[in-house]
């Protein structure tokens, strides 16, 4: 697929990286010259410099023809923009965008765009991970599908210990993806995957469900 | 008419300037808190030092009883933005949103906001003014 994505910062660059290895055709558009060099040094030919709101820039970036579209930048602002001029004048079918005021979440719903990645979300979550005492942590969210990507921790004096993790009673549509040892082991869940004390279920559920997921593992 | 006004430049300045000294209701919203030097000790109306592209300072600015909200920004994105706020979570009545990029102009014109573009405007004005 060909992919662009707007800002080059960290954490751009740090997707563009990951989006080269899985094999796609990734195009970033920054507007600080010596961030396009670092880039160019770490991932090759894969840089324009410019402004990626601009509709030249984007003309320029081929985005007629792109699957994908990510702006990535630190300023709200920009990446709604450039998100907006992708869609309506280029007809990318995908737009995804970070949001770095969680309140403006909303907002870009409303204006249309496809998708929308909140920073300050998923840093509190994932420091939340790492604090003892939580029974249950959102991981990823799947926004379309109202499912989230849960890490349950299994507390010393649960009931599901000793147990398989297949043949404990979930809520209807929950899935195990994982249980994760202590030490770090990832197991994929079978019948002989017997649970122990401060295990990590990673599970997709509903919302709705996670309540009745945290009782069955950690009661 | 209660009016709206982010960014206190040399035209949203001039553009407070006049509507308030015709009797409305006026304010102007703009991150700098030393731009209000722009307007005349004669000014009625309120200043408002925030980020206007955020709920909150458009709320304190009066934006849930507004009539009209002008963007004159020096940034075409943040311009945008807000007026977006504005038309689309606020229902403003009416949004006037100055662009200086003449193709983003038009791309938010057909997304239906109220847009100008000077550049667009003081180019055509300078041609007529040649072929005179």
């Amino acid at each position: 697929m060909y992919i662009i994505v707007v800002g080059g910062g960290s954490v751009g660059a740090g997707l563009s990286g990951q989006l080269v290895e899985m094999g796609h055709e990734v195009l970033v558009i920054e507007r600080s010259q010596d961030r396009c060099d670092l880039i160019r040094e770490d991932l090759g030919s894969v840089v324009l410099h410019g402004d990626g709101c601009e509709v030249a820039t984007l003309t320029e970036a081929g985005a007629d023809r792109a699957d994908i579209f990510i702006a990535m930048t630190d300023g709200d602002e920009d990446n709604l923009v450039a998100c907006q001029v992708a869609q309506h004048r280029f007809h990318i079918g995908r737009a995804i965008a970070r949001v770095n005021d969680p309140s403006r979440e909303k907002l870009f719903k409303q204006l249309g765009i496809t998708s929308t990645v909140n920073a300050a979300e998923t840093m509190v979550n994932g420091v939340l991970h790492e604090i003892p005492g939580r029974s249950l942590t959102h991981l990823v969210p799947f926004r379309h599908a109202e499912v989230n990507l849960t890490g349950i921790r299994i507390p010393s004096h649960a009931a599901a210990i000793g147990k398989a993790v297949l043949d404990i009673q979930l809520p209807e549509g929950t899935g195990v993806a994982l249980v994760v040892r202590a030490d770090g082991t990832p197991l994929v869940p079978s019948a002989d995957i017997v649970l122990q004390p401060d295990d990590e279920v990673i599970a997709l559920t509903r919302p709705e469900d996670e309540a009745a997921l945290v009782q069955a593992l950690t009661r | 008419m209660r009016v709206v006004i982010m960014g206190c430049g040399r035209v949203g300045s001039r553009l407070a300037t006049i509507m308030d000294a015709e009797g409305h209701d006026v304010a102007v919203i703009d991150k700098n808190p030393r731009s209000n030097r722009r307007l005349p000790g004669s000014y009625g109306g309120n200043f408002i030092v925030g980020d206007a592209t955020g709920e909150d300072v458009l709320i304190e600015a009066g934006i849930k009883q507004a009539d009209v909200f002008v963007a004159v920004t020096q940034g075409d994105n943040r311009s945008i933005m807000a007026s977006q706020v504005a038309k689309h979570v606020f229902s403003v009545p009416k949004v006037v949103c100055r662009i200086y990029d003449p193709i983003r102009q038009e791309i938010f014109k057909e997304l239906g906001l109220q847009t100008f573009s000077p550049t667009t405007l003081l180019a055509r004005l300078i041609h007529d003014t040649i072929e005179e």
